[in-house]
């Protein structure tokens, strides 16, 4: 392989492989708690490709050819990277504090609700019938 | 709740019923439990009544700034007392099937029926 070749290989490869790991990571990892919890399988797509990518735009620097679009991918693909940090390290934290919510051996207020169906379901009924209910309060618009 | 529809058989064969709650319409409860295979109720609480009631309304969180909930775990008992919380710091991240099965299995004996 030439070393322009090379250098392509790394900067286009390195740039593909952070860009798979910024869509991936909802429609698939986000599936498995064990790569949604701290999103190791996209953080090492990304870095990985930083690494290459940063390779083959200091050898465009060194060499004094391509720098233009070792530049472009360079700056974008730290922007990417930044975003997917920025995302999942900040903006999924900002939740209201969980001290505002019932504590631990308070009285659970009851509820009648509907489901999809239209069926209303009552706490204190489902109560009656198990040996504990699980209630989920979960975000919507998924 | 895709890890909890998984284990929903533990759940059952340990007598515990799960609901989950949003501000959600009807139809779009309807759409989560067809795409996501779910079997357990999705309730709707519009006005987020309930939702205040538990203390985990997220304010203007929503589309056009509506009040929505936060994620969040509730275990509560015969006696309608609760038994177990979780109030995750990041929405990503919820309870692990396994850990409410603990839960579950950790509640005392006083209180089964």
């Amino acid at each position: 392989m030439t070393e322009k070749a090379s250098r392509n290989w790394r900067l286009w490869g390195g740039f593909a492989a952070i860009v798979a790991g910024l869509v991936s990571y909802i429609p698939i990892f986000v599936r498995f708690e064990f790569t949604r919890d701290f999103p190791w399988v996209n953080l090492l797509l990304m870095f990985g490709g930083l690494l290459l990518v940063g390779s083959a735009t200091l050898q465009s620097y060194r060499q004094t050819r391509g720098r233009t679009s070792g530049t472009i991918v360079g700056v974008l693909s730290v922007l990417l990277t930044a975003f997917f940090c920025f995302s999942i390290f900040f903006l999924t934290r900002q939740l209201p504090p969980g001290s505002q919510a019932l504590h631990l051996g308070q009285a659970a207020p009851d509820f009648t609700l509907s489901d999809a169906d239209g069926n209303a379901l009552r706490l204190s009924s489902m109560l009656r019938g198990n040996r504990a209910v699980l209630v989920v309060f979960y975000r919507g618009y998924w | 709740m895709r890890g909890i529809q998984k284990r929903l058989p533990d759940f059952q064969s340990r007598h515990v019923a799960i609901v989950a709650i949003s501000v959600d319409k009807p139809e779009q409860s309807k759409k989560l439990a067809s795409s996501e295979g779910i079997q357990f109720a999705l309730l709707g609480d519009p006005k987020a009544k309930t939702i205040r009631e538990y203390g985990v309304l997220h304010e203007h969180a929503g589309e056009n700034g509506a009040d929505i909930a936060r994620p969040a775990e509730f275990l509560i008992d015969g006696t309608q007392t609760i038994r177990w919380v979780n109030l995750t710091e990041d929405l990503r991240i919820r309870a692990r099937a396994k850990e409410l099965l603990g839960a579950i299995d950790a509640l005392p004996p006083g209180v089964q029926r």
